[in-house]
């Protein structure tokens, strides 16, 4: 059922056309950038401190949450730590309610899209502006992100002119310095009237307790320091260790997910401003859990290494074919078709490793070596196990087992399916293959006699 | 040395040539050739989530396997799901982990344990290469089969532009997302130039089924899909 659904929705990403040129030119466009930053040897360096910084943390996840609660507490910002999505959005409308805030600026952070954060703070009369340009771009058009790195990659740049058009309204030309122009003039007002900052976090580093924003845009940075409240939301498996830690994952993650060797903004928030110094009053960091630490000490632990970058997203050859949205869910490509089914319990989630053709290029890809293809086998099995699969293939392959093996009735049964086919057959299945494409012809004899007869073969005593 | 043959169940029913080819060239490199008695590897079952299912094939496989000196199949989509089932299902018997060590799709056969390098032979052909992703993610080999037909003379070879982009077939993905599946096809056929070459070379049947048969309902003449064992065969390498 749940298979199936997932199937229509594919169907009709897959029948836009427009949709697949957008997707297809903005993929190819990070990952040749990130192809062309890095030679093969330092690729592979980097590719392997980022793993062991990210696989170190992850393996001492729980010591470090404490460590980073003491330090970050020790410089004045307070801590929450939220079990799940319910308990990550009551903390923070508790505080944004407490500081009568009615303007809240928000910078990109998927962990907030986890938890539809907007939504429930506008359900409290609340107004949340994203302003990462992406971000800003896809809330004016009421849609959701469809890409972890870059939310409106779907979208071609005629539909964001119109959108910026409408918002202002008067014609924004679609070329990117009067795009950006606009998104620039609108959102600098925010941030000057926001009293509400939210952010994410790429990093939460225990050893100094501190925040860490990793953006091109500078949004990040105005969103926490402007306002005199500021909330950075953040799962908890963003923990690392110490800041050589973190850079070694810095390292790779703009080459990864753009190309870029070095990204323009790293804001490091330690704490709300002192006595005499601009910034924040109040600094709170929600540390949430919602599903990671079900994942720790598991056969997918390492899928929590992850540090966001889009790649795998980039090279997947069907990500281009569909964008994000199909996935229907907030993480899309080869990593949300491998984290969704492990956040979300719900039957819905655990059909999405089906949504893969195993090429494997996702794992090759990946900054941080987490077998991505791998843990797709793995949870299609889950998934079978809790009865998401696709119609009768239970009975089917159960079918084929006892047909195929042993060896000596797969011959007979080869045999008689070599005949079956010929007729044209009815399976179903071979029904979906010739749709859109021919069968070669089907083999007449065994192909053991037509090595013995060339006499290609010694015979086995 | 004495070398299996895995024939694969798409080398029994649809490309028996292939089959055939890898037993020829590997017969004129002096090899012995053995065809023991066999089944599917269970990629099929196995991708689409049913393990225990796949079991059965695995078992299978090291029953009738078991000491071999060298396994060679012309498929590397099958050659990576024996190596990765024996290690799972039966990797506490020592000889599974062996035999998954010398079971080779054909071109890392020739590559790594035959040793040859850019062998001699003669066809006359545009051909393009397509890297099968099993071959080049999951055994990583990357594009080293190419190296096997550098040597040839009258061979003229191309490459896509998007060498690592996915045919779109993945066993049951194309049953399960048939558009899908087509669509990635017909992105990865636009990539063959014009004119078209006239084989399309790759050392997986699953890939030459996807791309050949969507050539061909689109009613297209070229290019002709050949396995790459059928390439070196015709070549006559190792003559
Ligand atoms: S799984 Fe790897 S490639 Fe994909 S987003 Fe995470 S770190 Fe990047």
């Amino acid at each position: 059922m749940e298979a199936q659904e997932l199937a229509g929705r594919v169907a009709a990403a897959v029948a836009n056309r427009g949709l697949h040129e957008a997707v297809a030119r903005s993929v190819d466009r990070h990952s040749y950038a990130a192809l062309a930053a890095l030679s093969p040897e330092l690729r592979t360096l980097y590719k392997a401190r980022a793993r062991a910084a990210r696989l170190r943390s992850v393996r001492d996840l729980a010591d470090l949450a404490e460590q980073f609660i003491a330090e970050a507490e020790r410089h004045g910002i307070v801590v929450h730590t939220a079990a799940d999505a319910a308990e990550a959005v009551a903390i923070v409308a508790e505080i944004a309610k407490r500081h009568g805030a009615r303007r809240i600026v928000k910078s990109k952070s998927m962990a907030t899209e986890e938890v539809e954060l907007n939504r429930h703070l506008a359900a409290e009369g609340m107004q949340v502006l994203e302003t990462d340009l992406g971000e800003y771009i896809v809330q004016l058009a009421g849609q959701k992100p469809s890409h972890i790195v870059a939310p409106c990659l779907h979208m071609a740049r005629d539909e964001i002119a119109g959108l910026f058009s409408r918002e202002a309204g008067r014609e924004i030309a679609k070329d990117t310095p009067s795009l950006t122009a606009f998104a620039r003039e609108r959102l600098r007002e925010e941030f000057r009237q926001a009293d509400l900052g939210i952010s994410g976090g790429n990093f939460l580093v225990a050893s100094e307790g501190a925040v860490v924003l990793v953006t091109n845009e500078g949004n990040g940075r105005m969103c926490t320091t402007l306002p005199k409240v500021h909330v950075a939301l953040v799962g908890v498996e963003k923990l690392v260790r110490s800041f050589q830690d973190m850079a070694d994952a810095l390292r790779i993650l703009p080459v990864a997910a753009t190309g870029q060797l070095i990204t323009s903004y790293v804001s490091i928030v330690r704490g709300p401003a002192k006595e005499g110094e601009e910034g924040p009053r109040e600094v709170h960091v929600v540390l949430m859990d919602a599903g990671r630490s079900e994942i720790l000490g598991g056969p997918y632990e390492e899928v929590l290494a992850c540090i966001r970058c889009g790649a795998c997203l980039d090279i997947c050859p069907v990500y281009r074919q569909t964008g994000g949205h199909a996935y229907g869910s907030v993480y899309s490509g080869p990593i949300g078709a491998v984290l969704t089914p492990l956040l979300r319990p719900d039957r819905e989630a655990q059909a999405l490793p089906f949504l893969s053709s195993l090429c494997g290029a996702c794992s090759d890809v990946c900054p941080v070596g987490i077998h991505l293809h791998e843990h797709l086998v793995a949870l299609r099995a889950r998934a079978v196990a809790r009865g998401v699969t696709f119609a009768s293939e239970h009975t089917a392959f159960r079918a084929l087992r006892r047909a195929w093996t042993p060896p000596r009735r797969y011959r007979l049964v080869r045999g008689l399916m070599r005949g079956a086919l010929r007729l044209g057959g009815g399976v179903p299945q071979l029904r979906a293959w010739t749709a859109g494409r021919r069968l070669p012809p089907v083999a007449t004899g065994r192909v053991g006699e037509l090595l013995r007869r060339e006499g290609l073969i010694e015979e086995r005593r | 040395m004495r070398v299996r043959l895995f024939t694969t169940c798409l080398g029994d029913l649809f490309a028996q040539e292939a089959v055939l080819s890898t037993a020829r060239v590997l017969r004129r490199l002096g090899h012995e050739i053995e065809l023991p008695e066999q089944t599917c590897c269970g990629q099929p079952a196995y991708n689409s989530g049913f393990q225990e299912e796949a079991r059965p094939f695995i078992a299978a496989y090291l029953d009738k396997f078991r000491g071999s000196e060298a396994v060679v199949a012309p498929s590397g989509s099958c050659v990576a799901m024996l190596r990765h089932g024996l290690t799972q299902f039966f990797g506490e018997d020592g000889e599974a982990r062996r035999l998954a060590e010398h079971t080779y799709e054909m071109s890392q056969f020739l590559l790594d344990v035959e040793g040859l390098k850019a062998p001699k032979g003669h066809f006359d052909a545009k051909a393009i290469y397509h890297e099968s992703c099993h071959l080049s993610h999951w055994l990583h080999q990357g594009d080293r089969a190419k190296e096997l037909l550098s040597g040839i003379e009258g061979l003229e070879l191309l490459t896509f532009r998007e060498p690592q982009l996915c045919c779109g077939f993945g066993g049951t993905f194309a049953v399960h997302f048939p558009e899908l599946s087509l669509a990635m096809a017909d992105e990865k056929l636009q990539d063959l130039g014009s004119p078209e070459p006239d084989i399309l070379v790759a050392s997986d049947q699953g890939c030459l089924m996807q791309l050949g048969g969507r050539i061909a309902a689109k009613g297209g003449k070229r290019p002709e899909p050949m396995h790459l064992s059928v390439l070196l065969d015709r070549a006559g390498v190792g003559k």
